[in-house]
């Protein structure tokens, strides 16, 4: 589906559409990219989703992009689609803080893979997105430069850690943004903020000038209007890099694969999410909307399990942490970023620094990435968590053998109050409870709007496909777009 | 909570030491779960989901890239300029080992 109809203001229509427009010559590149700076510096305020603008860098590539046009050469697949970044990738002289103290003063040396890509497919990075410090969180209120709210009630959060992302999408500031994924990052606030966001599968895209978190879990995805935009912004990002052994050299999908009917497909409910405790009745009904959107277009449904997701969670939060806690041993004030503590001896220069630099739930998960790790209890927490791991991609294995994808909720609430989470650590990775398995098994995983609960806000359908097949995954999430998205609606305030 | 502080050297005052504890209690609580899953006993440790298709594919030529390719490492200049102290083309830290030693 492209969003909005052609007459449609610029901030109405998805990444492809705008495309389409530079492409046609119906607006020069510069003029959108101005269209989208003006609604940032008017709209931004109210949510601040952006923790830094690039003006002038985006009208430089802007005008560069209407100089290829003049010359007649030949439109690219994002042909001057502005595009913001969440601020753990890197773009070549703008700071990169991730959301943290420790990072002050770091401006990237080069681009990521994912951002040199996007600029030789013709998009134009207009600027980087607030995050939970380190990707860290379920809400954009870990940011050490502020939280992030949700564009279709303030009061609450956009979801985390992609927040800055999402909100900016949803409402309108960009038509196109990125994020990163780790246990729901990228589907978790795409859910909660009304678009569409995809984790695609472990290695289909570069983590190369992706700051680490949790290395055998990270991927870069997009944030999109519509379903078709993020297949457009995967084949863009996707494929084999020499910086980044893990990735693979596996073509993407073309974007067209959203297109195809998802009749004689079937499609596995997974019964653990559907009954769960914390599911909330607005999310499940909207759920079964397009359940029943799915049967009606001609898939086929039936119930599968997956038995061990419930233990995603517990799995989740010693394998990222454990990671991260060495992943976060590099920021230590000797090389880059801050440094405090310059006067006393080396070891107090590093605790120093690490205390001034790191806000209080990147320690927590240090400390329990540490102690997982620790002698003594590696075996019972890191590693029992690696077996119990292991057994959630059987599950999924095992469901793919009769199902082309597997789907259900996104997220178990709907966007929750600024503040209601913020005491209760476990609470809040409770959040996260669908959207892990996914990172777990490596398998790509999309959420896409599904409709409203009854308090108006969105909810989102999460599509589970096995390893390398995006293709599916955006098959069933186009269909669920056709029947219940609004993908050219945008919240009141933003309109 | 004090061993594994500064094992992560991570500095925490009395009040920090006190909530994290707590936070520890009801996290390592709830992870505890995993010991029951009897199936985990026998099960291959996943540490990375989906194995490179050509592992060659990541050995290269043991020479140094061209100048300028994506995998040269970053000139000096660039580094130098993210470096919070330098003496010359060195980073500058406190003193590690006292005089005499």
């Amino acid at each position: 589906m492209t969003a909005g109809p052609a007459d449609a203001p610029l901030h109405r229509l998805g990444a492809l559409a705008v495309r389409d427009r530079i492409a046609s010559g119906a607006v020069t590149a510069e003029a959108a990219a101005r269209h989208f700076l003006d609604r940032i510096a008017a709209r931004d305020g109210a949510i601040r989703a952006f923790l830094q603008v690039d003006g002038e860098g985006a009208l430089r590539a802007a005008a560069e992009i209407d100089a290829r046009r003049a010359r007649g050469e030949p439109p690219r697949a994002l042909e001057g689609v502005p595009v913001a970044l969440k601020d753990n990738l890197h773009a070549d002289g703008l700071r990169t803080t991730c959301g943290s103290r420790i990072l002050e003063g770091f401006v990237a040396p080069r681009d990521a893979t994912v951002t040199a890509r996007l600029r030789a497919a013709g998009a134009v990075i207009v600027g980087k997105t607030n995050l939970d410090e380190f990707a860290m969180g379920s809400s954009t209120e870990n940011s050490a430069f502020g939280p992030t709210r949700n564009p279709w009630d303030p009061a609450r959060v956009p979801g985390g850690s992609s927040g800055g992302s999402a909100a900016a999408v949803a409402a309108g500031l960009v038509p196109l943004a990125f994020g990163s994924d780790t246990g729901g990052s990228i589907r978790q606030p795409a859910a909660l903020c009304g678009v569409v966001g995809l984790k695609p599968t472990y290695g289909r895209v570069s983590r190369s000038g992706l700051v680490a978190f949790g290395s055998s879990l990270d991927q870069v995805g997009p944030v999109a209007r519509t379903v078709r935009d993020a297949a457009a912004a995967l084949h863009a990002i996707a494929g084999r890099d020499p910086l980044d052994a893990t990735s693979l050299g596996v073509d993407p999908p073309a974007p067209e694969a959203a297109a195809v009917s998802v009749a004689g497909l079937r499609i596995g409910v997974v019964r653990e999410h559907l009954e769960h405790a914390s599911l909330e009745p607005g999310v499940k009904a909207a759920v079964g909307r397009a359940l029943e959107a799915l049967r009606a277009a001609g898939a086929e449904t039936r119930e599968v399990s997956l038995p061990h997701s419930g233990e995603g969670i517990a799995v989740y939060y010693l394998v990222a942490t454990s990671e991260a806690s060495s992943n976060l041993a590099r920021y230590d004030g000797v090389k880059y970023g801050l440094r405090a503590g310059a006067d006393g001896d080396l070891a107090s220069l590093v605790e120093e620094t690490r205390d001034r630099g790191f806000g209080a739930e990147v320690k927590r998960r240090i400390l329990l990435g540490t102690f997982a790790l620790s002698a003594g209890y590696a075996d019972a927490y890191y590693g029992r968590a690696l077996r119990v791991r292991r057994l959630i991609a059987r599950d999924f294995e095992r469901a793919f053998k009769t199902v082309d994808a597997v789907v259900g909720p996104t997220s178990p609430t709907t966007a929750f109050p600024v503040g209601a989470k913020a005491a209760d650590p476990l609470a809040m990775y409770l959040c996260d409870v669908f959207s892990v398995p996914a990172p777990l098994a490596g398998i790509p995983a999309i959420s896409v709007p599904c409709g409203r609960d009854g308090a108006g806000l969105p909810v989102g359908f999460q599509v589970q496909a096995p390893a390398l097949r995006e293709d599916l995954a955006f098959r069933v999430a186009a269909a669920v777009e056709a029947a219940c998205g609004e993908p050219d609606r945008l919240p009141e305030a933003f309109a | 909570m004090r061993r594994i502080a500064a094992l992560a050297r991570i500095r925490l005052r009395d009040a920090e030491a006190k909530a994290l504890a707590k936070d520890f209690a009801a996290i390592l609580g709830y992870v505890d779960r995993l010991r029951t899953v009897g199936e985990a006993d026998d099960a291959e440790p996943l540490t990375h989901a989906v194995p490179a298709r050509d592992p060659a594919a990541n050995l290269r030529p043991d020479e140094p890239a061209e100048p300028g390719s994506a995998a040269a490492p970053l000139p000096f200049e660039t580094l130098r300029a993210l470096a919070p102290d330098l003496s010359g083309r060195l980073v500058r830290v406190p003193r590690v080992l006292e005089e005499g030693r």
